[in-house]
C-alpha cells in the first residue's frame, strides 16, 4: 500500500540545513498495524506527514497504492487526504468554534455528501466512539480523551483505509490512553492500515510491527508475533 | 455544481460560527459607506440646488447696457452717450436673426407704491411679454404675466414680485384683481411671481420688483431710453455666445456710429457664469468625492486588515481543513466569499441607511435659508454604483491575497502555525 524509496526531507532555515529524514526506505502493507518509535527529533512526525500527503519530501519517491505521489496535483492530494487517510493528532486539531458533531462532519462536507448522509454518518461515528451524549459539545467543553475520540471519529468520517496517528495518547493520562489504543485495535480488526507514532513502549509493544527511528533513519523495522 | 454546494455549505457553517467578528467588520464598512455617501449626497443636493438657484435669474442669455464712447470716431467726439431706444429691440432682432429673442427693459427706481394705507418705495420695471420666460418671471397659480394684449392696449396692469405682494398686502391671500397704485395711479394686479431662489441679479431681486407693460411705462414716463437690452440665442447655439456678443456690438457700432473696437457696451454673458458655476460645482463634487473616497479607503484598509488578521488567526484552521481534504480552491473561495459578503452587506446597509436619511429629510417640513441654498442631500444612483464597485474590489483583494498565501503552503506548515 505504502512504499517509500530513498525519501529525504531537508529543512533549510537561513543558511542552516537540517536533515529530518535521510534516505528512508519503507514498505507498509495493507492491514499493517505499525508503531513508530524513536526519540524526539528522530523524524517520526516528518515521516508521518509525508505518508499522509501533508508534506512533500525533498528527495526520493513515495508510492501510494503504486502511484508516485509526486505526480499528483494539489487537488488530487487533497482528495486522497479526504478519502483515503484519516489523521489523529497529538493536539487533537479540532475546530474550536465547532461542536463535536460539526467537527466530525468536516471531511464529509469536503467530500460533498448530502446533509442527510452527513448526519447519518456523524451519528454512527459518535456511537462508535461512545460520545452520543456529547454531540453538541464544543472542544472546550470536553475532556482530552473525549476530544481525541472526536478526532478519531473525524478521521473515520469517509471510511479511509489508512489511519495515521501522531502521538495520539501524548496529551492523555495512561488510563484514557489505553482506551484510545483499544479503539485503534478495533480499527485494525476492521481491516484498516494503521500507523501510530508513540513514545510509550507499553503501547508500542501491543502493536504487531514496530519501526524504530533515530536521526532521520529507520534503524530497525521488525514484526513480532502479535 | 457539486463544488458550489460544498462551498456554500462550508461558507454558511463557518459564517454562523463567527457571527461576532463578521458583525464588527460589517459595522466598520457601514460606517465608511455612510461617510462617503453622506458627503456625496450633500454634494449632489447642493449641486442640484445651486444649479436651480443659478437659473433663478434665467439662463442662456446676455444682458447689454449702453455706455460712453472712449474714442472719437468718424468725426464724432469721444465721451458720447450710447443708450438703447425701444426701437432697437426690433432693429437688433432683424439684424441678428440668429438670435432667438431680443427684448429690453425699463427701470425706474424709487416709485411710490401703495395698497390702501400701505406705502412702499419700489423700482418699477417696464417689460415685454417674452421677459416671463427669459428671466423666469413665472406667475403663481391663478395669475399671469404681461401679455400681448396688455402691450397693445397699454393696460394699467401690474405683476408683483412675491416679496412685494407679501409686504404690500400681507392679509390678501390672492392679490389677483386687487387695485394697487403707482404714484397714485391705479393698476390691477394680474399676477404674483412664483417664489424662487435667485443667486444673481442686476438691480433688486426679482421678488422685490414690480412689473408693468413696457407700453404703459412709456405712456407714464415718456421714457426715450431702455435701461438695457436682453438677448438669447437658440439653446443649441449657447457655445457661440462670444461670437454673438461680437456681432451684436458690430450692429450697435454701425447704428450708433462708434468704433467697434471701442468698449462702449457692457455685456453680462450669463452663460459664462453658468459655466463657471458648473465648474465650481463639479470641482466641489470632485473634492467631496475625493474626501469620501479617502474615507472609504480607510474603511477598506480596515476590512483588509481584519481579513488579514482573520486569515492569520485561522491559519491553523486552514491547516486542519486541508488535512481533512479541503482543496486549496475551496479555502480560497471561502475567504473571498466571506470578504465579498462582508463588504457588500456593509455597503448595502450603509447605502440603505443614507437613503432612509435623505428621504426622511425630504419629508420633514424644514424651510430655512440654509436648506434653500444647500438643497436636500440626494443619493445618486451612479455614486452608489461606484461605491459598490469599489467595495467589491476591496473585498476581493482583501480576501484573496491573505487566503492565497495561507492556502499555498503545505498543510503541515499551516498546522504548525501558532
Amino acid at each position: 500500500m505504502i512504499k517509500l524509496q530513498n525519501i529525504s526531507k531537508q529543512y533549510i532555515t537561513g543558511s542552516v540545513k537540517f536533515d529530518a529524514l535521510l534516505e528512508i526506505n519503507l514498505e507498509i502493507k495493507e492491514r499493517d498495524f505499525c508503531a513508530v518509535v524513536g526519540p524526539s527529533g528522530s523524524g517520526k512526525s516528518t515521516l508521518m506527514n509525508i505518508i499522509g500527503c501533508l508534506d512533500i519530501p525533498t528527495g526520493g519517491e513515495y508510492y501510494l497504492d503504486n502511484k508516485p505521489v509526486s505526480s499528483l496535483s494539489a487537488d488530487e492530494l487533497a482528495d486522497i487526504r479526504n478519502r483515503k487517510i484519516g489523521f489523529v493528532f497529538q493536539a487533537f486539531n479540532l475546530l474550536p468554534y465547532a461542536t463535536a458533531e460539526e467537527n466530525i462532519e468536516v471531511p464529509l462536507l469536503f467530500a460533498g455528501h448530502s446533509r442527510k448522509k452527513r448526519l447519518e454518518r456523524v451519528k454512527y461515528l459518535l456511537e462508535k466512539v461512545g460520545l452520543q451524549d456529547k454531540a453538541l459539545n464544543k472542544p472546550t467543553e470536553m475532556s482530552g480523551g473525549e476530544m481525541q475520540r472526536v478526532a478519531i471519529a473525524r478521521a473515520l468520517a469517509n471510511d479511509p483505509p489508512l489511519i495515521l496517528a501522531d502521538e495520539p495518547t501524548g496529551n492523555l493520562d495512561s488510563k484514557t490512553g489505553e482506551s484510545i489504543v483499544r479503539l485503534f485495535h478495533e480499527l485494525s480488526a476492521e481491516g484498516r492500515t494503521l500507523l501510530v507514532i508513540t513514545h510509550d513502549p507499553n503501547i508500542a509493544s501491543q502493536m504487531p510491527r514496530i519501526i524504530h527511528m533515530q536521526d532521520g533513519r529507520i534503524v530497525n523495522s521488525h514484526a513480532h508475533a502479535a | 455544481m457539486r463544488k458550489l454546494s460544498i462551498l456554500w455549505n462550508v461558507f454558511v457553517r463557518d459564517f454562523r460560527k463567527q457571527a461576532g467578528r463578521m458583525t464588527l467588520t460589517i459595522i466598520g464598512l457601514v460606517w465608511g459607506t455612510i461617510s462617503i455617501m453622506l458627503l456625496l449626497s450633500f454634494g449632489e443636493g447642493m449641486h442640484h440646488q445651486m444649479m436651480i438657484n443659478n437659473k433663478g435669474m434665467g439662463e442662456n442669455m446676455a444682458i447689454v447696457w449702453g455706455g460712453r464712447t472712449n474714442k472719437s470716431y468718424k468725426g464724432l467726439p469721444s465721451g458720447r452717450r450710447i443708450w438703447f431706444h425701444p426701437g432697437d429691440i426690433e432693429y437688433f432682432g432683424k439684424k441678428l436673426p440668429e438670435l432667438r429673442v431680443v427684448t429690453g427693459e425699463y427701470m425706474r427706481w424709487g416709485q411710490k407704491l401703495n395698497y390702501g394705507d400701505t406705502y412702499l418705495n419700489k423700482m418699477i420695471n417696464g417689460l415685454y411679454p417674452v421677459y416671463e420666460e427669459l428671466r423666469a418671471h413665472f406667475p403663481q397659480e391663478g395669475g399671469r404675466f404681461i401679455n400681448d394684449l396688455d402691450m397693445k392696449l397699454k393696460r394699467r396692469v401690474i405683476f408683483l414680485g412675491d416679496k412685494v405682494a407679501e409686504e404690500l398686502m400681507p392679509d390678501i391671500k390672492n392679490p389677483v384683481g386687487e387695485l394697487v397704485n403707482i404714484n397714485g395711479m391705479p393698476f390691477t394686479v394680474i399676477g404674483v411671481q412664483e417664489p424662487k431662489q435667485q443667486m444673481n441679479s442686476y438691480g433688486p431681486q426679482d421678488a422685490n420688483k414690480v412689473s408693468i407693460p413696457a407700453t404703459t411705462y412709456q405712456l407714464m414716463w415718456n421714457e426715450p431710453y431702455l435701461d438695457n437690452i436682453l438677448w438669447a440665442p437658440y439653446d443649441k447655439d449657447i457655445d457661440q455666445m462670444d461670437e454673438f456678443i461680437e456681432r451684436f456690438n458690430e450692429v450697435a457700432a454701425a447704428k450708433y456710429k462708434y468704433d467697434p473696437d471701442d468698449k462702449v457696451l457692457g455685456t453680462w454673458n450669463v452663460v459664462e457664469g453658468q459655466k463657471i458655476m458648473n465648474n465650481i460645482l463639479i470641482g466641489m463634487k470632485w473634492f467631496l468625492g475625493f474626501v469620501g473616497f479617502m474615507t472609504l479607503a480607510i474603511a477598506g484598509v480596515g476590512v483588509a486588515n481584519i481579513m488579514y488578521v482573520s486569515v492569520k488567526e485561522r491559519t491553523r484552521e486552514i491547516g486542519i481543513k486541508m488535512a481533512m481534504g479541503a482543496r486549496r480552491s475551496l479555502v480560497l473561495w471561502q475567504f473571498v466569499c466571506e470578504a465579498l459578503f462582508i463588504t457588500f452587506t456593509g455597503g448595502a446597509i450603509g447605502i440603505l441607511l443614507i437613503y432612509c436619511l435623505t428621504e426622511t429629510l425630504k419629508i420633514l417640513p424644514i424651510d430655512n435659508d440654509v436648506l434653500n441654498m444647500m438643497g436636500y442631500p440626494t443619493v445618486s444612483f451612479i455614486d452608489g454604483s461606484i461605491i459598490i464597485v469599489i467595495l467589491g474590489i476591496i473585498g476581493l483583494l482583501s480576501g484573496y491575497f491573505p487566503a492565497r498565501k495561507a492556502a499555498s503552503v503545505t498543510p503541515v506548515e499551516s498546522l504548525r502555525y501558532e
